[in-house]
């Protein structure tokens, strides 16, 4: 019996050492990961199902969650660098990651990324979220300035919009708008614009910029130039800003109080019906849809002459690693891929209305539609923001420049050469421009 | 020297009470106050890993910058027409307020209301009523075939349209400050008056305005250095908009260090504006100070 019980005190002792050598080795292997995604995400179907099924599949990582606000985090991001409170992995606004790799803030993917991975995301992303010829980032997904517009109202004024890959010269959109203006009770007043122009400078200038941009571009313009001065004050400034005074003095299609609209009220205004057509963000497209359902339909941009490629601005945000601990880069670089994976990136464009960036997942049906096939093309001919240093200061000119220009306030020309001065001035003053 | 002692032995007690209180302020006022000195002797950005002492190259920036010397502009023409409207329309609701009648009570804590309202919420709500095309302010005077107007859409109107929100939502500190001092008054001095032949006007001049002066003083003050610093309203009313016509200094300072994220050239602008801001207190202080009572 004495035998006996000496046996199982020796095994239970044996077990329990076994048990606990197991889990000092579980525990050992737990890696603690401290994430800064987007606020907006928190509440979103796509992201919880994301992050319950990653925790699932990868239990050793913990995931701590700072949720960031978006554009107005920049400094946030970088004083905690600064103070050696960096995360491990961020979600970046495209325009900050030239920034943070030229500093050496992030780490590079190429030791992480699989090569079926990387060639699976289209070009122009890798391209952007590279410096020095290594990958810093990589996109979640893309948004465009787009043309949106109610199908009921142009099939109404008899108007037939572009067929569904090609763009209307600026002339013809104007003519169009011209025709959807309408004084519908007979009061005197305008009831239904032709389109919607946000040229508010909330957000430094960031929406009425990201509007406006698809026709400096599409005229041949360049916002910054090899030396990375500004170069604003161009051909293709002046009539990017002509177009935009012309629709609302010459063709009296927007309203003059344009400059102060904000894109969101831009899409309430044409959720309301006072607008037939607008320069808007394709993620405005799927809550427009729902209210009108079957009669929202997108167009490219207009361009200055058949022939000319349509253009657009293409915004988004980018996965980087901050951390350079090895342990945690792995786990880091799981996490990424993981919100990246086709099937994450698949729900979540599906239910914001964002455009993938990976091959893959833009094959999918799903993204055939009309609206997406329009996105898609105008992706060909997308201008990203570019990320130097002085360009924050060039989107605050230039916004200033978009309100004089519709207030008719100043001409194209001087908006822009004051814009393009001030522009020189600020940067010189912040040892930007040397 | 045993009195010197007796003295700290009896007194530690107190330095312990006052020390918590002491070294809270010292981390969340003094320590932030010091080194945001300190950074606007700096090239320090947050988009530089590097910075260096460039004395006073900051300050010189600061008195060669258009754009500054433009917010400064603004932000006076700000400070006056809420100085004005606050005090005078504060003094005279206090007045009005002062004399025993029935309902004062109700009117007091209607004009106390908008006061301990969050500036989140103020703003809100002013920006539904305000709307150009949406608004309740426009859809009132629709009714009278007025309008529309773009209370913050019009350059010429938003400055405006900015203050009269900033006076509904602070009228109350002033009447309260001035309230009070109306009711240390003694009445006795009012009946002296009356009865050396006083009229309402003369018992306000000789009597009233010389005993809430020091009230008077403060409240200037503090109208001053609160309009000078106005940031929160601005910047979710209009965002310093259209093109820059209520751009104040208190945004224009944000803006520099926290979104063009040149924290030395923020540093130095707060500097100028608490110099400036202690210059006018000074200028009110000896205008305003009493050689004598009467």
């Amino acid at each position: 019996m004495k035998t006996m019980s000496k046996f199982s005190l020796v095994s239970s002792l044996v077990l329990l050492l076994v048990l606990a050598s197991c889990s000092l080795a579980m525990a050992a292997k737990q890696v603690e990961l401290v994430v800064w995604d987007l606020q907006s995400y928190a509440n979103q179907p796509w992201y919880q199902n994301a992050i319950k099924a990653f925790t699932e599949k990868y239990p050793h990582i913990k995931l701590e969650f700072e949720p960031h606000e978006g554009v107005p985090a920049e400094p946030k991001f970088i004083s905690a660098i600064r103070t050696g409170n960096a995360p491990d992995v961020g979600i970046l606004n495209l325009y900050w990651v030239k920034d943070f790799a030229m500093n050496g803030w992030i780490q590079p993917l190429d030791p992480v990324i699989e090569p079926e991975t990387r060639a699976d995301f289209f070009d122009g992303f890798l391209e952007y979220a590279s410096y020095e010829g290594q990958l810093y980032g990589l996109f979640n997904e893309t948004g465009v300035a787009t043309v949106l517009y109610r199908k009921d109202l142009l099939a109404e004024a008899g108007i037939t919009p572009p067929a569904l890959l090609e763009a209307w010269d600026f002339d013809e959109f104007a003519e169009a708008a011209k025709k959807l203006t309408k004084d519908v009770n007979g009061d005197g007043k305008i009831d239904v614009w032709g389109v919607g122009i946000a040229g508010s400078r909330t957000g430094g200038g960031g929406p009425a910029t990201f509007v406006q941009f698809p026709f400096f571009w599409a005229l041949g313009g360049e916002l910054i130039d090899e030396n990375g001065w500004p170069a604003i004050n161009s051909e293709a400034g002046r009539g990017s800003l002509q177009f935009y005074h012309d629709l609302v003095y010459k063709h009296g299609v927007a309203p003059q109080e344009s400059y102060s609209y904000t894109w969101d009220d831009i899409a309430r205004g044409f959720s309301a019906g006072q607008y037939a057509m607008a320069f808007l963000h394709n993620t405005h497209a799927p809550s427009l849809e729902q209210q009108f359902p079957g009669q929202i339909g997108a167009m490219l941009y207009p361009v200055p002459e058949h022939g000319v490629t349509s253009a657009t601005t293409a915004g988004g945000w980018i996965y980087s690693i901050f951390t350079d601990d090895p342990d945690k880069q792995q786990a880091a670089w799981d996490y990424v891929s993981w919100m990246l994976s086709p099937e994450v990136m698949r729900a979540m464009c599906v239910e914001i209305g964002g455009l993938p960036t990976r091959r893959s997942v833009f094959d999918d049906p799903i993204f055939a539609s009309e609206l997406f096939q329009v996105f898609g093309r105008q992706l060909e001919g997308a201008h990203m923001k570019p990320g130097d240093p002085i360009f924050p200061v060039i989107q605050d000119e230039f916004g200033v420049a978009i309100q004089e220009v519709l207030m008719n306030q100043k001409d194209p020309a001087t908006a822009l050469e004051d814009a393009e001065r001030n522009v020189i001035q600020r940067g010189q003053a912040t040892g930007i421009l040397k | 020297m045993e009195h010197k002692s007796t003295g700290l032995r009896r007194g530690w007690p107190y330095i312990l009470m006052i020390l918590p209180t002491f070294l809270l302020l010292g981390a969340v006022t003094f320590y932030p106050a010091f080194y945001n000195i300190w950074l606007s002797f700096r090239n320090e950005s947050l988009r530089t890993i590097t910075s260096s002492f460039v004395g006073l190259a900051n300050y010189r920036r600061v008195l060669s910058d258009p754009f500054f010397w433009g917010a400064l502009g603004r932000t006076l023409i700000y400070m006056a027409g809420s100085l004005v409207l606050r005090v005078v329309l504060g003094l005279a609701l206090a007045l009005l307020l002062n004399i025993p009648q029935r309902g004062r009570s109700v009117v007091r804590t209607a004009i106390l209301l908008p006061w301990v309202l969050s500036e989140v919420i103020v703003t809100a709500m002013w920006l539904w009523i305000l709307d150009h095309r949406t608004g309740l302010l426009n859809a009132l005077f629709a009714t009278v075939k007025l309008g529309p107007y773009g209370w913050l859409v019009y350059p010429g109107m938003a400055m405006g349209t900015i203050i009269m929100v900033s006076l509904w939502k602070n009228l109350a500190f002033s009447f309260l400050l001035l309230f009070a001092a109306l009711q240390q008054i003694p009445v006795d001095l009012y009946d002296s008056g009356k009865i050396d032949g006083c009229s309402s006007a003369g018992l306000i001049r000789h009597i009233t305005l010389p005993l809430i002066r020091p009230t008077l003083t403060i409240v200037t003050i503090m109208v001053s250095i609160s309009a000078f610093g106005q940031f929160s309203l601005v910047y979710s009313l209009t965002g310093g908009g259209p093109l820059r016509s209520t751009e104040l200094v208190g945004l224009y300072m944000y803006q520099q260090a926290f979104t063009f994220l040149d924290i030395g050239y923020g540093s130095a602008i707060a500097m100028v504006i608490f110099l400036i801001n202690i210059a006018l207190s000074l200028v009110y202080y000896y205008a305003l100070r009493s050689e004598s009572l009467y």
